[in-house]
């Protein structure tokens, strides 16, 4: 799992880095193409406003007058431009040095330039004034001078022609015209000499003033019009624009081996996004394989191929209405015992196979072995008659079918229990217990009357208990007084069965009675309660009667346990009366005459229980000798209101003393029926009238006093 | 050849281009300015607490009542000390091309320290400023409110140049004129036909009517020169620099009086006289004078706005 978030993360994160890496490349070029395209601009809108401003400076030449605020917004703007390159962010990059060295060059050479402008706008403003007054001035000589004077119109044409030649000097800003001016200015000064009025001197005065200082002005102004008409700056600004383009192609050639290394990457990203995919995939795969291949070994059963029980549990919650076949082979056991477990095996598989045959496709059968020599079919229920057919088919298949396996011939049968109700299997177990347990069904489906179930629990249950009490001698006797009806004397207990669950409760026989002789513990029971009561006996000198039952002297074990307790407990083993229910489990009167001998070696008497409840053989009970008639309680406890029961308790007293028995009647509840029972002259009697079954007994013997 | 070719071409588009256009151009009528920022600048601008004695304020030398000039030849500062020069007029000061008589500031915030720390003027240094800014709660919260901090020598200029901006003196006959709202007188209009064959448009052009170059005064006839007046060749030691001034704006000229850098002609008749002497070489006449003076007079336009609602 580490691994995994530590794959997913690095896989991430190639990825994150590879898609951050072209969003800056992508942004990177993007502002990187802006940015060159706006130096680019602000490049050509230098030269155009510089251009634009060597126009602005011709104009101010030409023009006698000219608004000077238009040079010098003109000459602001260019340096403002000038800054804002100089000062691009993206011009502060290292690749750009020469760009800017060029650009601050050009920047010193431009403010250079705009001292040069400012003086040619002072030299410009003189050299206009003389050029715009000296014609002033020539016209004024006109009026003053006479020109019909040879002197005086030497002067106004010498006014003249300096008027020419000044133009022509300007207009064509020709300094080999300044030599002409020089001679003219001499000209002058040589017939201002000849004046003697002051105005015409003044005139003269003034008019040699401007030729001075148009001499002196116009070399200068030419030279720096010339400076700034000049191409220097704007070849500066051109090796700017093309220093820049060549570095911004170098930085695009950066900017392009950066995307080629991240393409790249990116590239290594995906990969690697694509190799963890691809191993995670075959990862799979083979986990995929592995785990179907562990599944179906899980749920499949090796011998028969079928699948199993687990798979029978998956199946049958994924199922509507499932209904359960369940075939037991008979006597599996036998014909492993018999033919050794390589031929059980054998057996199992070709059922298998055989089933998978026979059970019909349309079913949607799914059969599974579910046991040892269980096989289910499972499907979903349609009707009854539909599991019967299928039942009748699967049953005349197997009908006396003799398997032959590598030579041995084996017969086989089969028994069927289906069910379709809830507890699928158990049910349907149930149903194939019945069939198992009678000799005429070969199958049955099942029906909620055959529960069993909570008797099964309950038994279960009882058993447990019973089975823990006997292990740790929780099995007791209760004694119940029996009287004698000839003297009300006292020297007779009945040794009853309780058992003493953990939580110290006493429960009767009722409760604990038929397990023990399903489980056969009763042997075990009559044991317990024999041993304690002859303990008992050794200190008391009464007589104890012990229930016990024709099981138990059926059974050798059992028999001979009770022996060897009468033998170690000679000394009052003579007073002990067994008393036993005579019923059909009495099924060999020869075993029972034997013990009956055996035990009268001890002293020991023999009592009938519950005498006159059943059909009792009166041959047999004479044969045997017994000493003692129980009469069934079931008698005695009507005595006082059914006539018809007084009949029979009279005929059995009759016939014990006729035969010589002693007659005991129990259930003896109120005094009416002890009165009956004394008047028909029955010799003992025990009840809850005369005294509870208890642990404590009286030893002594008492005499009742009626 | 190539020179003429150009020149020629040129030329000939100037022509096309320039045939219409007069060489000055009206004032704006109104310009953009921090209106908070000028009416501090304001305060500032006439209080006398910024000079040494506390006796001057900058309004002591561009009195608003004669076209933001000094009406004295030269100014007289703290403790009575005599400046070299007449001060030149605040308004429309923000459209010269550069500030003081020889163009020494690049713009006002730089020319306002000029006086305020000249010793023969308003003779602070910036500590003094400050220690008396801070120390009034007037200009406390008021700097505090548009700076964000207490009063700075720096700020200080910066208002002052603000309110200076604020000075312009616009809808003069002569701009009316040449927006076309107006004609102008027939004296007038010869006035100014005479402003552009004289010459004096040469130097004398512009929004400002001048203040947009250097020239000498006396191209003809030399004009008396002493050294420390504040020339071209007080900053470039050149001696063709000797007399060379940033030309004067004209505009209100009839009401800043005297005039030239040393203040030394009274009326407007003799400064166009001598002009003439001294750049032209000749005399006007009296006709020619006349017209000028009409001409010039056109160019004196409202009080700035923002003084007369001070009043």
């Amino acid at each position: 799992m580490r691994r995994l978030i530590l794959k997913t993360t690095a896989a991430l994160i190639a990825a994150l880095i590879g898609i951050v890496l072209i969003i800056y490349q992508q942004s990177y070029l993007k502002s990187s193409f802006h940015d060159t395209e706006k130096i680019g601009d602000s490049f050509r809108a230098l030269h155009t406003d510089y251009i634009a401003l060597q126009r602005i400076v011709l104009q101010a030449s030409y023009f006698p007058y000219f608004d000077n605020d238009t040079i010098l917004s003109q000459i602001e703007k260019i340096r403002e431009r000038l800054d804002g390159l100089y000062k691009e962010r993206r011009l502060q990059r290292a690749v750009y040095s020469e760009t800017r060295s060029e650009l601050q060059s050009a920047k010193r050479d431009f403010e250079g330039l705009a001292k040069t402008i400012y003086e040619f706008l002072t030299l410009n403003a003189s050299l206009k004034n003389s050029t715009v007054y000296l014609p002033t001035l020539a016209l004024k000589a006109y009026e003053i001078f006479d020109i019909h004077s040879e002197h005086d119109r030497q002067v106004t044409v010498l006014l003249s022609k300096i008027n020419e030649t000044l133009f022509l000097a300007k207009n064509a800003l020709d300094k080999s015209f300044l030599e002409e001016v020089k001679e003219y200015k001499k000209e002058l000064e040589e017939l201002k000499k000849e004046v003697s009025e002051n105005d015409k001197r003044r005139l003269l005065q003034a008019s040699i003033g401007h030729l001075d200082l148009f001499l002196k002005i116009f070399p200068k102004f030419r030279e720096d019009l010339e400076e700034i008409l000049d191409l220097k700056f704007q070849k500066e600004l051109e090796s700017a624009i093309g220093l820049f383009s060549e570095e911004s192609k170098m930085e695009m050639g950066h900017i392009n081996t950066l995307s080629d290394l991240f393409l790249t990457l990116y590239l290594i990203s995906i990969l690697v996004v694509i190799y963890f995919i691809f191993r995670s995939e075959k990862e799979n795969i083979e986990l995929k394989r592995v785990r179907d291949q562990l599944r179906k070994s899980l749920v499949t059963d090796h011998l028969t191929g079928l699948e199993n029980r687990e798979a029978y549990v998956v199946k049958k919650r994924m199922m509507a209405h499932p209904a359960l076949i369940l075939v037991n082979i008979d006597r599996f056991k036998h014909i492993n015992e018999f033919y050794g477990s390589k031929t059980g095996d054998a057996v199992l598989q070709k059922s298998a196979e055989i089933l998978k045959e026979i059970v019909p496709k349309y079913l949607k059968a799914h059969i599974y072995r579910l046991g040892g020599d269980d096989f289910g079919i499972l499907y979903e229920f349609k009707s009854r008659e539909r599991t019967e057919s299928v039942i009748r088919q699967i049953l005349k298949h197997f009908q006396e079918k003799t398997l032959d396996i590598e030579g041995i011939l084996v017969d086989i049968s089969i028994s069927i229990g289906a069910s379709y109700n809830d507890k699928l299997l158990e049910t349907a177990d149930m149903a194939l217990k019945i069939v198992k347990s009678s000799k005429r069904l070969r199958y049955t489906i099942y029906d909620p009357s055959m529960d069993l179930s909570k008797t099964i629990a309950r038994n279960i249950r009882a058993l447990k208990q019973l089975k823990q009490a006997i292990a740790k001698g929780d099995i007791i006797p209760y004694f119940q007084p029996i009287i004698d009806l000839g003297d009300g004397s006292l020297n007779k207990y009945e040794a009853l069965a309780r058992m003493r669950t953990q939580s110290g409760e006493i429960l009767g026989p009722a409760h604990f009675l038929d397990a023990a002789k399903e489980a056969k513990l009763s042997g075990e029971i009559t044991a317990a309660i024999l041993r304690r009561t002859l303990n008992i006996a050794e200190k008391c000198n009464m007589t104890f009667s012990v229930n016990i039952s024709a099981g138990d002297i059926m059974n050798i074990y059992d028999r001979n346990t009770i022996f060897e307790l009468l033998e170690t407990h000679r000394g009052c083993s003579s007073r002990i009366v067994f008393e036993i229910v005579e019923s059909e489990d009495i099924k060999d009167y020869d075993i029972l005459g034997e013990f009956i001998g055996r035990i009268r070696e001890f002293g020991c008497e023999i009592a009938i229980d519950d005498f006159g409840s059943g059909y009792s053989n009166f041959e047999k009970l004479l044969q045997l000798q017994v000493d003692i008639l129980k009469i069934d309680g079931s008698l005695i406890k009507e005595l006082d209101t059914n006539e018809h029961a007084a009949l029979v308790v009279q005929t059995i007293v009759d016939f014990a003393k006729a035969a010589g028995f002693k007659t005991v009647a129990e259930y003896v509840h109120s005094k009416n029926v002890l009165d009956k029972v004394r008047s028909l002259e029955v010799d003992f009697a025990q009840g809850f009238y005369l005294g509870k079954p208890s642990p404590i007994l009286q030893c002594e013997p008492q005499r009742d006093n009626d | 050849m190539r020179l003429f070719i150009y020149l020629f071409v040129i030329t000939a588009l100037a022509c096309a281009n320039a045939v219409s256009s007069d060489p000055i151009k009206p004032l704006p009528i109104a310009v953009e300015y921090d209106r908070k920022k000028a009416e501090l600048g304001r305060a500032l601008f006439m209080d006398p607490n910024l000079s040494a004695d506390r006796s001057v304020a900058c309004v002591s030398c561009h009195s608003f009542d004669h076209g933001g000039a000094d009406p004295r030849p030269v100014s007289i500062g703290s403790h009575g000390n005599k400046g070299v020069v007449n001060a030149p007029t605040v308004y429309n000061s923000y459209f010269n091309f550069r500030q003081f008589w020889n163009g020494r500031a690049k713009d006002l915030k730089e020319q306002a320290k000029g006086p305020l720390h000249n010793p023969a003027e308003m003779g602070m240094v910036p500590e003094e400023i400050e220690r008396y800014l801070r120390g009034s709660d007037f200009y406390t919260e008021a700097f505090r409110k548009i700076y964000g901090r207490a009063p700075t020598h720096d700020d200080a200029l910066d208002a002052i140049a603000e309110f200076e901006k604020a000075l312009i003196t616009p809808n003069c006959k002569f701009d009316r004129f040449l927006r076309k709202e107006t004609k102008l007188s027939k004296l007038e209009y010869r006035g100014y036909k005479l402003f552009k064959t004289l010459g004096c448009a040469t130097c004398h052009n512009g929004i400002n009517v001048g203040g947009n170059s250097f020239q000498k005064m006396g191209l003809i006839f030399q004009y008396p020169w002493r050294e420390g007046l504040p020339d071209r060749y007080d900053i470039t030691n050149s001696p063709a620099d000797k007399n060379v001034y940033k030309v004067p704006t004209l505009r209100n000229i009839e009401l800043t009086a005297p005039y030239f850098h040393d203040g030394s002609v009274k009326t407007l008749e003799l400064a166009l006289k001598k002009m003439a002497y001294h750049n032209l070489g000749f005399d006007l006449s009296a006709e020619e004078i006349e017209a000028l003076v009409a001409f010039l007079k056109t160019l004196t336009g409202e009080t700035p706005r923002i003084i007369g609602e001070s009043r």
